[in-house]
C-alpha cells in the first residue's frame, strides 16, 4: 500500500472516528436536551423540531413563512354580483367577482382590519382597522380610501343607523362602542360596551343596536360566568340597558331576524368551575347559540349548537337567512356550518314552559329538534354573508384563503372562490390550523382557540392540573409573542412549549390521542412565531412616554423608597421584571400562593403589553393592575410599594400599560402613529 | 381757607374710610386670644368673626328611636395602630380608650349591655381614615374616639359629618381642627393655639428672648404647630428669623443645625416627634451651642430621655397636662392604667380616657341616638367644667379645649411640671373695635 | 405759605392715597355685574317624598332630575323615581356603597354617575360598574362630589380630585403633590368654559385650566380661620364646602357664607347682609342665573341681587318664602312646605325644583 494510499485511507478514518467520538456522546446529550424539552422519551431527535421553526424572524423566517390573506369577514353588494372580502394577514380589502369567482382589486387598508360593511347605496364601504384605531371609507367606484377616522382601542363590529347618519364601530380592545357622524366624519361619542365586544346587530326597525361581548364578567373563582349584551337606542344614542347571559361568553356575533322577532348570539358555554380533565365526560365547553326575545316576554333561552359525542365549537358568525326560516352558525374548530331552524326554535319557545326553556342549554340531545344539517367548510369558517336573492351563503374560510360557496336550496357547497393566497401550507400555517381546531381534543370539545381567542386569552379562571375541585386553580396567559419567554405555566415547569403542548397536555386536558410529532412541531412553531402583540395603540401609540409614565419608570426602576432607605434587591420591580420582555424568566414568590395551591414559586411573567391581560396574577385574583398591590402587595413581598403615594402608583400603572410588545420598533411606532393622525 | 382745607381732609377721611357694622357686638373672642395678639387687631377690625357662638346641628335624628334587641353597644376607635412612625401614641391613645370601656363595663355597660371598642387603625395613606368613619357608620357605632396625626383627623372630621357621627378629639392638636364649623366633634386636649401662647408668653416674656431659630418637622404637626407659634410670636414683635424642617425618620440635622448655629439665634426651638427631637438635642450641643432649647409637647416621653440624656436637662416644653398633680382621679387611673398595661400611661392615654368617659357618661344621659349624644357633648354645660383625668376641660365655642396649659422642664432627668404663666391679657376686652 | 400749602397738599395727597387704598379693601355696595333682577324665581305646591311614601330612608344627600326621572342619593341607597314610582338600587344591585351622595349625569352619553361613601359607581344601561382606591387610580372612595365634563368624570374625594377620561380608562389624580392645595381635601368640583374648580377644604377653590393644564388657587386673603377681614377681597373662607359654575359666575360656599366670583372679582354674603338662609352652606347648585344654596336653616336661591328663602315652620309642615330686595323682605306662606330646613342637594329643570332634605325629599313647581 502507498503512502498516497494510506493517506487517503487515514482522512476518511479519522474523519469517521472523530465522527463516532462526537456522535455518540453527542446523540446521548441530544437525547438527554430533547427529552428535558419535550417530557417524552421518544421524539425523534429531530433538531429543525425547536431550532428552525421557531425561528421568528431574519431571512430565515422570511424563507420559511409566507403572506397568506386570511379572510375574516365579508359584505356583499346587493346585486349579489360582488364580495368584499376583509384580508386579515395582508391588510387589504379584496374586491371578488362573486359569479365569476375570482379577485378583481386589492385595495389596501389600515392595518389587521376586522369588519367590512357597505352603505345602503352601495358606493362606500366601511372597513374596521383593529390594529390602527380607526375605520377607513373606501370609495367603491374608485377603489379608494377616502376617510381615515380615528375610533377607540380595536375597533370590530361595523353598523350603519337606518338613516346612514351614525356609523356605529364596536372597540374590541377598549370595550366601548364609537358613535361617528358621518356628516361630520368624526366621533361624537364613545359609550361603554361590556367587555371586550364584537358582535353588532341593528334591529329591522333601526331603533335598537345590540352588541355582544366576548370576555365575562370579572369574578372570583367560584361564581359563575356572566357576560353582557349591551343595547343602545338609536334615537338618542345612549346605552338603553345591558343584559347578562349567564353561564356564557365568547358571544363573537350577533343577527335579527328580518321580522324582527327574535335576536341571536352564538356563544360558548364554558365550564371552567370543573377542574378539566373533566373533558372526557363531556363536560367542559358547550357550543351554542342565544336568543332574546323581542317580543313578549323578551326571555333570553340558550341553546346548544353540540350534541351527544360530538360538538360544535368556536361558533364565531350567526346569520338568518332572508326568509327568517334559517339561521346558520359557522363553527371555525370543527369547520362546519350548523343550519337552524328558526321555526322551531320559535315553536319551542311558544310551547315550552320557562323553566323547560332554560333546561335546554344543559341537554345535547336537544339540538336534533331544531339543527336541520351541518355543511362542511373550509379551514375554520369566520364570517359568512348570503346573496340578497337567498340563493348562495358565502364563508371566509379564513384558513384557506378562500371563500366557500353553498347553495342555500340544496344546502350543498360549491365550488369556493379561491383568493389567490400562496399554496404552499407552511409548517407554521399548518400549526395555526392545528390551534384553531378542536380535533385534537375529546369529541372535539374545544380547541386552542376557544380559550385563547385571537390567540390571547379569554379572562377566564380553570382548575386547571388538579383532579380535585378547586385546587390549583390558574388564569389562562396569553400566548402573544412568548416566544425567548421560557420556561412556560404558572409554575414555570414547562421548559418548552413543546413540553407543555406534548404527551402531559393530552393526558391532562384533551383527553385524546396526543399530537404527532410533526403536529406538535407545527403548532409549537405557530405558537412561537405566528401569534403578535397588537400595538399598544391605547396608551403608548407615539413610542414616547407621558410625563406620567416617565414618572411611573422611575419608580420602576428605583433602587430607595420614599424615605431615602435602600430597597433590597428583590423588592425592585426592575430586579425581577427587566426589559424587553420585563422578566427575568425565573422563579419568585411574591406573596399570593393560596392554600389551594401546591407550594412552588411563580414563574415571573412578562409584561409586554400587560394592560391587556386582566385579570392579573396567577389566579386571576387582582381584577385590575392596581389590586396587585393595593389589595395583594402584602407587606411588600411583591415588591416594595407600600411607602408609595396613590399619585406614585397611579404613575407607577401608568408606566406597566405603557409597555408593547418587545419586538415593536420605533420605526414601526412611528407608521401606527402616522396611521393614525392620517 | 385753612378751614376749607380741614373740613375737606375731614371729609376725605369719612369717605375713604371704610368701615362695617359687625354683626357681632359684644362676643368673647376666639381662642382666648389677647387683644395684643389678634390678628389684624392693631389697625382693621374684621367684617366677620367666626367661632364666636357655637352654631347648632339643625338636621333630622333626634327622632330616630333606640334600636332594640342590642347585645353589644359599639364604640369607634380610630388612631395609629400600624404602619406610623406614631403607632406609640396609638397604642398608648387605645388603651386609655380601652381602660375607660372596661370600667364602663365593669359598672354593668349601657343598662346592662356591654360597650364593645370597634377598633380601625388610621394609616395616613389615601385618605383612608375617610373610609375607616365610612366603616364605623356600618358597623354602626353611637360615637367614636380619635385621633393623633392631623391629617387623618381632619379627613375623618368631615367623613363623620356626612355619617353624623359624634366624633370626640383626644389626641391632635391641630389648631386648625376645630376651626371648621362642623358641629359633630369635640376636642378634649388643648390645641398648639394655646400651647404657643404659653410657649411664646415663657420665651419672650419671662425669658425676655427676641431671636429664636425653629427646627421642625416638615409634616403638617410641624407646619402648622410652628404656624401658629410664628403668628404670635410676630404680633408680640419678635418675628422667628429663622426655620429649618426636617423628615420623621431623619437621623443626621447636621445641615438644618449649621444654618441655626451660623444665624446665631438667642434660643432654639424643636418641634417634632420625640425622637427626632432627641437625636436633634443632642447634636446642637455636639456642634457646640449652648443656647436654651424649647420643644414641642411630644418631647414628653421616655423615649426622648433616654436618647437625650443629659443633653435634655434643661429643655422646656409646655404639656395639655400635669401628670404629676395631686389629683386623686389621675393617680387612680395611671395605678389602673399600669397594672393593665405595665407602664405609665402618657398624655394620649390619658385624654383618651377622659374622652371615652364623656361618651360613655353622654350616652348614659341621653340613650343611643347619634345627634342626642351629640347635642349633650356639644351643649357647654352638661360636661363644661368636667373634671377629668387631665383636669378641668373647658370647651370654647368651637367645641376646643381651652382649659390650663402646662409647662414641663426636664431636671434631673424628669420632666416637672408648673403652670404656664398667664398672659397679662386673657380673652379679649369687649372694647375692641368690631366688639 | 409755600411749604405750608406744600404740606397741605401732601396730606392730602395721603390721605388721598390711603382712601384709594381702603376702597380696595372697602366692600362695594353693589358688584358692577350683578344683574337687576325680580325674577328669582318662586316655588309653591310642594310635594314631599319620605320613607313612609316609598324612598329608602329619610335622609336624602342628593337629587338630580334625568329626563323623566329623578335619581335621589340617600343613606340607604339609591332610589329612583320614575312614573310616580320609587324604586331602589343598593349594593346588591351592584353600588359601591349605599350612602349614594353625589349625582351627576352625562349630558354625552346618559350614563349615571354616583359618588358614594364607598367609592364611585357607574350606572349606564342598568348596569352598575364600580370604581375604588383599590381597583383603580381614584384617590379615595369617599366620594363627596362627582361631575361629568365631556368625556371626563371628575370626582372630589376624601384624599383629593381626581379625573377620569372614560376613553382611556385613565385617572389623573390632584393632590397637594400637583395642585395648589395644602392637603388632598376636597369637597366639591364643577366645571365649565374650559376650566375646572375644586373646592379643596382648607385651601379655597382651585382652579384648574384645562388648556394650559395649570392650576391657581383662590384663598381667603387674611389668612387667618378665625375672621373675615374684608367679604369682597376673596373667597370668605378657605374652608369651601362647594362650587358651581354657570353664565360666567363662580358661586364658591363655605359653612362661613357665600361667595360669588365673576372672573375679575369676588363677592362675599353673609346671613346678616342678604338674603341668605344660613352662613351654614351644605350644597350650591347653579343653574342659568341663579344660585340655589342648601343651608343648615333652608333653601335659598338668588341671582346675586335678589334673594328667596324657603324654611319650614318649626312645629308643623307649613312654611314660607322670604323674598328679599335689598332692604325689602316680603313673605309667602305654603301648605305644606318643604320637607326639612337642613338642606342637602338640589337640583331643577324646567319649572320643577327638587330638594334633597335631612328628612325627605321635595318636589315644587315654580309660581311666578
Amino acid at each position: 500500500m502507498s503512502i498516497k494510499r494510506k493517506k487517503l485511507l487515514f482522512v476518511p478514518g479519522f474523519v469517521l472516528v472523530i465522527g463516532l467520538l462526537i456522535y455518540f456522546p453527542g446523540r446521548k446529550h441530544a437525547r438527554e436536551h430533547v427529552n428535558l424539552m419535550t417530557a417524552v422519551e421518544d421524539h425523534p431527535l429531530k433538531c429543525a423540531s425547536c431550532h428552525l421553526h421557531m425561528i421568528d424572524k431574519g431571512p430565515i423566517a422570511s424563507w420559511l413563512n409566507a403572506d397568506y390573506y386570511s379572510p375574516l369577514n365579508m359584505a356583499i353588494s346587493r346585486d349579489g354580483n360582488t364580495l368584499y372580502v376583509v384580508a386579515q394577514d395582508a391588510n387589504e380589502l379584496m374586491v371578488v367577482d362573486a359569479l365569476k369567482k375570482k379577485v378583481i382589486q386589492h385595495i389596501p387598508v389600515g392595518k389587521y382590519p376586522h369588519s367590512v360593511i357597505l352603505s345602503e347605496d352601495g358606493a362606500s364601504a366601511f372597513v374596521s382597522n383593529q390594529w390602527a384605531d380607526n375605520v377607513m371609507i373606501v370609495d367603491l367606484a374608485s377603489a379608494s380610501v377616502t376617510d381615515t377616522i380615528p375610533t377607540g382601542n380595536g375597533p370590530s363590529g361595523l353598523s350603519l343607523s337606518i338613516d346612514q347618519k351614525y356609523l356605529y364601530v364596536v372597540n374590541t380592545f377598549s370595550s366601548d362602542l364609537t358613535v361617528i357622524n358621518l356628516e361630520r366624519k368624526t366621533e361624537v361619542k364613545r359609550l361603554s360596551a361590556g367587555n371586550n365586544p364584537t358582535g353588532i346587530a341593528l334591529s329591522p326597525n333601526g331603533e335598537k343596536l345590540y352588541v355582544s361581548s366576548r370576555r365575562a364578567h370579572m369574578v372570583p373563582y367560584g361564581e359563575p360566568t356572566i357576560t353582557d349584551v349591551t343595547e343602545f337606542n338609536t334615537s338618542k344614542n345612549r346605552v338603553s340597558a345591558t343584559m347578562e347571559i349567564d353561564e356564557a361568553y365568547l358571544m363573537e356575533n350577533m343577527a335579527f331576524t328580518p321580522e324582527g322577532d327574535l335576536a341571536l348570539i352564538s356563544l360558548i358555554r364554558p365550564k371552567n368551575l370543573v377542574p378539566m380533565v373533566q373533558v372526557e365526560r363531556g363536560w367542559m365547553m358547550n357550543h351554542g347559540f342565544g336568543v332574546i326575545e323581542q317580543t313578549g316576554q323578551q326571555r333570553i333561552i340558550q341553546f346548544l349548537l353540540d350534541e351527544p359525542n360530538s360538538y360544535y365549537s368556536d361558533p364565531f358568525d350567526i346569520l338568518v337567512s332572508n326568509d327568517g326560516k334559517r339561521a346558520f352558525v359557522s363553527s371555525s374548530g370543527v369547520n362546519r356550518i350548523s343550519v337552524v331552524n328558526l321555526d322551531s326554535i320559535r315553536s319551542l319557545l311558544q310551547n315550552y314552559p320557562e323553566e323547560e326553556l332554560d333546561y335546554l342549554a344543559f341537554d345535547l340531545s336537544f339540538s336534533r329538534h331544531y339543527i336541520e344539517k351541518r355543511i362542511p367548510t373550509g379551514a375554520s369558517p369566520k364570517g359568512m354573508v348570503i346573496s340578497a336573492d337567498g340563493s348562495r351563503l358565502y364563508v371566509a374560510n379564513q384558513l384557506d384563503d378562500q371563500v366557500g360557496v353553498i347553495d342555500l336550496n340544496t344546502f350543498e357547497n360549491l365550488d369556493p372562490i379561491d383568493l389567490g393566497g400562496p399554496k404552499k401550507l407552511t409548517v407554521a400555517r399548518k400549526g395555526r390550523q392545528l390551534f384553531v381546531n378542536a380535533g385534537g381534543t375529546f369529541q372535539n370539545q374545544y380547541s386552542c382557540y376557544t380559550c385563547h381567542p385571537d390567540y390571547h386569552e379569554d379572562g377566564l379562571v380553570y382548575n386547571m392540573a388538579g383532579k380535585d375541585m378547586g385546587r390549583n386553580v390558574t388564569n389562562v396567559q396569553s400566548l402573544r409573542e412568548i416566544n425567548h419567554t421560557a420556561p412556560f405555566k404558572w409554575n414555570g415547569k414547562n421548559e418548552s412549549v413543546y413540553k407543555q403542548d406534548g404527551m402531559r397536555f393530552s393526558t391532562v386536558l384533551t383527553r385524546t390521542e396526543a399530537f404527532s410529532f410533526p403536529d406538535l412541531d407545527a403548532l409549537a412553531s405557530f405558537i412561537l412565531t405566528g401569534i403578535k402583540n397588537p400595538p399598544n395603540l391605547m396608551y403608548n401609540p407615539s413610542g414616547e412616554l407621558t410625563a406620567a409614565q416617565l414618572r411611573g419608570k422611575e419608580i420602576f426602576d428605583r433602587t430607595v423608597d420614599n424615605y431615602g432607605n435602600e430597597i433590597p434587591e428583590k423588592g425592585r420591580c426592575v430586579t425581577c421584571h427587566p426589559s424587553p420582555y420585563y422578566s427575568n424568566f425565573s422563579f419568585e414568590d411574591v406573596g399570593t400562593l393560596s392554600e389551594s395551591d401546591d407550594t412552588i414559586k411563580f414563574d415571573t411573567p412578562h409584561l409586554n403589553n400587560i394592560f391587556a391581560s386582566a385579570p392579573y396574577l396567577h389566579d386571576g385574583r387582582a381584577v385590575t393592575l392596581e389590586e396587585i398591590w393595593t389589595k395583594y402587595g402584602g407587606r411588600d413581598q411583591h415588591g416594595v410599594v407600600n411607602d408609595m403615594t396613590k399619585m406614585q402608583l397611579n404613575d407607577l400603572i401608568a408606566y406597566l400599560n405603557s409597555l408593547g410588545s418587545a419586538e415593536l420598533e420605533a420605526k414601526e411606532q412611528e407608521v401606527l402613529k402616522a396611521e393614525i393622525k392620517n | 381757607m385753612n378751614k376749607l382745607r380741614l373740613v375737606f381732609i375731614l371729609f376725605m377721611v369719612l369717605a375713604f374710610t371704610g368701615f362695617y357694622t359687625s354683626a357681632q357686638d359684644n362676643k368673647m373672642m376666639y381662642g382666648n386670644t389677647p387683644d395684643s395678639i389678634f390678628p389684624y387687631n392693631s389697625f382693621q377690625k374684621a367684617y366677620k368673626y367666626h367661632f364666636v357662638e357655637p352654631i347648632e346641628f339643625l338636621g333630622a335624628g333626634r327622632e330616630k328611636k333606640a334600636p332594640t334587641g342590642l347585645t353589644e353597644v359599639r364604640l369607634g376607635f380610630l388612631g395609629p395602630l400600624d404602619n406610623s412612625p406614631i403607632v406609640p401614641l396609638g397604642l398608648q391613645m387605645l388603651n386609655g380608650a380601652k381602660l375607660a370601656l372596661e370600667q364602663a363595663n365593669e359598672r354593668g355597660g349601657y343598662k346592662g349591655i356591654p360597650y364593645k371598642l370597634m377598633i380601625h387603625n388610621d394609616v395616613g395613606l389615601w385618605g383612608a381614615a375617610a373610609n375607616e368613619v365610612i366603616d364605623m357608620d356600618d358597623e354602626g357605632v353611637w360615637a367614636w374616639l380619635g385621633s393623633i396625626d392631623d391629617i387623618v383627623s381632619h379627613v375623618a372630621l368631615r367623613a363623620t359629618l356626612k355619617c353624623e357621627i359624634m366624633m370626640v378629639c383626644t389626641g391632635d392638636p391641630d389648631p386648625t381642627f376645630t376651626e371648621t364649623n362642623i358641629p359633630w366633634a369635640i376636642r378634649v386636649i388643648s390645641d398648639d393655639r394655646q400651647s404657643c401662647y404659653a410657649l411664646a408668653n415663657y420665651v419672650y416674656n419671662e425669658k425676655g428672648h427676641d431671636r429664636m431659630a425653629i427646627i421642625r418637622t416638615g409634616d403638617r404637626y410641624g407646619r402648622v404647630g410652628v404656624m401658629e407659634f410664628m403668628g404670635v410670636a410676630n404680633r408680640m414683635g419678635h418675628p422667628v428669623r429663622m426655620e429649618e424642617r426636617f423628615a420623621t425618620g431623619e437621623t443626621d440635622f447636621t445641615m438644618q443645625l449649621k444654618n441655626i448655629k451660623n444665624d446665631k439665634p438667642e434660643a432654639i426651638i424643636v418641634w417634632g416627634n420625640a425622637k427626632e427631637s432627641a437625636l436633634i438635642v443632642n447634636q446642637i450641643r455636639e456642634m457646640g451651642m449652648q443656647q436654651p432649647v424649647y420643644a414641642s409637647d411630644r418631647i414628653i416621653s421616655q423615649e426622648f430621655l433616654d436618647i437625650a440624656g443629659k443633653n435634655a436637662e434643661g429643655i422646656v416644653t409646655t404639656s395639655q397636662y400635669d401628670p404629676t398633680a395631686d389629683n386623686p382621679a389621675l393617680k387612680k387611673f395611671q395605678a389602673d392604667y399600669r397594672k393593665k398595661f405595665g407602664e405609665e400611661p402618657n398624655v394620649f392615654a390619658a385624654h383618651a380616657f377622659d374622652g371615652m368617659n364623656l361618651i360613655i357618661k353622654a350616652i348614659e344621659k341621653v340613650g343611643l341616638n347619634r345627634v342626642l349624644i351629640r347635642d349633650v357633648l356639644t351643649d357647654r354645660s352638661t360636661f363644661q367644667n368636667y373634671q377629668g383625668v387631665t383636669g378641668n376641660i373647658v370647651l370654647d365655642a368651637s367645641w376646643n379645649d381651652v382649659g390650663k396649659i402646662f409647662m414641663g422642664k426636664v431636671e434631673n432627668g424628669k420632666f416637672v411640671f408648673f403652670p404656664a404663666a398667664q398672659m397679662k391679657e386673657r380673652g379679649h376686652s369687649q372694647s375692641m373695635a368690631g366688639y | 405759605m409755600k411749604s405750608k400749602f406744600n404740606l397741605t397738599f401732601f396730606a392730602f395727597l395721603t390721605l388721598l392715597t390711603f382712601g384709594i387704598v381702603s376702597m380696595g379693601f372697602t366692600r362695594s355696595e353693589k358688584s358692577p355685574d350683578v344683574k337687576e333682577s325680580n325674577s328669582v324665581p318662586i316655588y309653591g305646591n310642594w310635594k314631599n317624598f319620605t320613607k313612609d311614601n316609598g324612598l329608602p330612608g329619610n335622609k336624602t344627600y342628593a337629587v338630580r332630575v334625568d329626563g323623566d326621572r329623578v335619581l335621589v342619593g340617600t343613606h340607604e341607597g339609591l332610589a329612583v323615581y320614575e312614573d310616580e314610582k320609587w324604586t331602589t338600587y343598593t349594593t346588591e344591585n351592584g353600588l359601591s356603597h349605599n350612602g349614594v351622595i353625589a349625582i351627576d349625569v352625562s349630558e354625552l352619553t346618559g350614563d349615571v354617575w354616583l359618588g358614594t361613601m364607598g367609592g364611585l359607581t357607574r350606572w349606564s344601561g342598568g348596569k352598575f360598574e364600580q370604581y375604588t382606591q383599590m381597583n383603580s387610580g381614584m384617590a379615595n372612595d369617599l366620594v363627596y362630589a362627582v361631575i361629568c365634563d365631556g368625556k371626563d368624570v371628575w370626582v372630589a374625594t376624601g384624599g383629593g380630585a381626581g379625573k377620569l377620561d372614560t376613553y382611556t380608562k385613565e385617572w389623573e389624580i390632584f393632590t397637594e403633590q400637583n395642585a395648589p392645595m395644602h392637603e388632598p381635601w376636597t369637597y366639591s368640583v364643577c366645571a365649565g368654559d374650559n376650566k375646572v374648580w375644586i373646592a379643596a377644604w382648607g385651601g379655597g377653590v382651585i382652579e384648574y385650566n384645562k388648556k394650559t393644564n395649570h392650576f391657581r388657587d383662590y384663598v381667603d386673603p387674611d389668612g387667618n380661620m378665625e375672621i373675615d377681614l374684608f367679604p369682597d377681597d376673596g373667597v370668605v373662607h378657605d374652608i369651601t364646602t362647594g362650587v358651581s359654575y354657570s353664565n360666567g359666575i363662580l358661586w364658591a360656599a363655605t359653612y362661613f357664607g357665600l361667595s360669588r366670583y365673576d372672573g375679575r372679582g369676588w363677592k362675599g354674603y353673609f346671613d346678616h347682609d342678604s338674603g341668605l338662609a344660613s352662613n351654614f352652606i351644605n350644597y350650591v347648585r347653579s343653574v342659568g342665573d341663579y344660585a340655589y344654596l342648601c343651608t343648615d336653616k333652608g333653601l335659598s336661591i338668588t341671582d346675586g341681587e335678589s334673594w328667596v328663602t324657603y324654611k319650614k315652620n318649626e312645629n308643623d309642615k307649613n312654611g314660607k318664602a322670604i323674598i328679599t330686595n335689598g332692604e325689602s323682605k316680603t313673605e309667602k306662606s305654603f301648605s305644606p312646605s318643604i320637607s326639612h330646613n337642613f338642606i342637602l342637594g338640589v337640583d331643577v329643570q324646567d319649572d320643577v325644583i327638587w330638594v334633597a332634605t335631612s328628612y325627605g325629599l321635595s318636589r315644587g313647581e315654580r309660581i311666578n
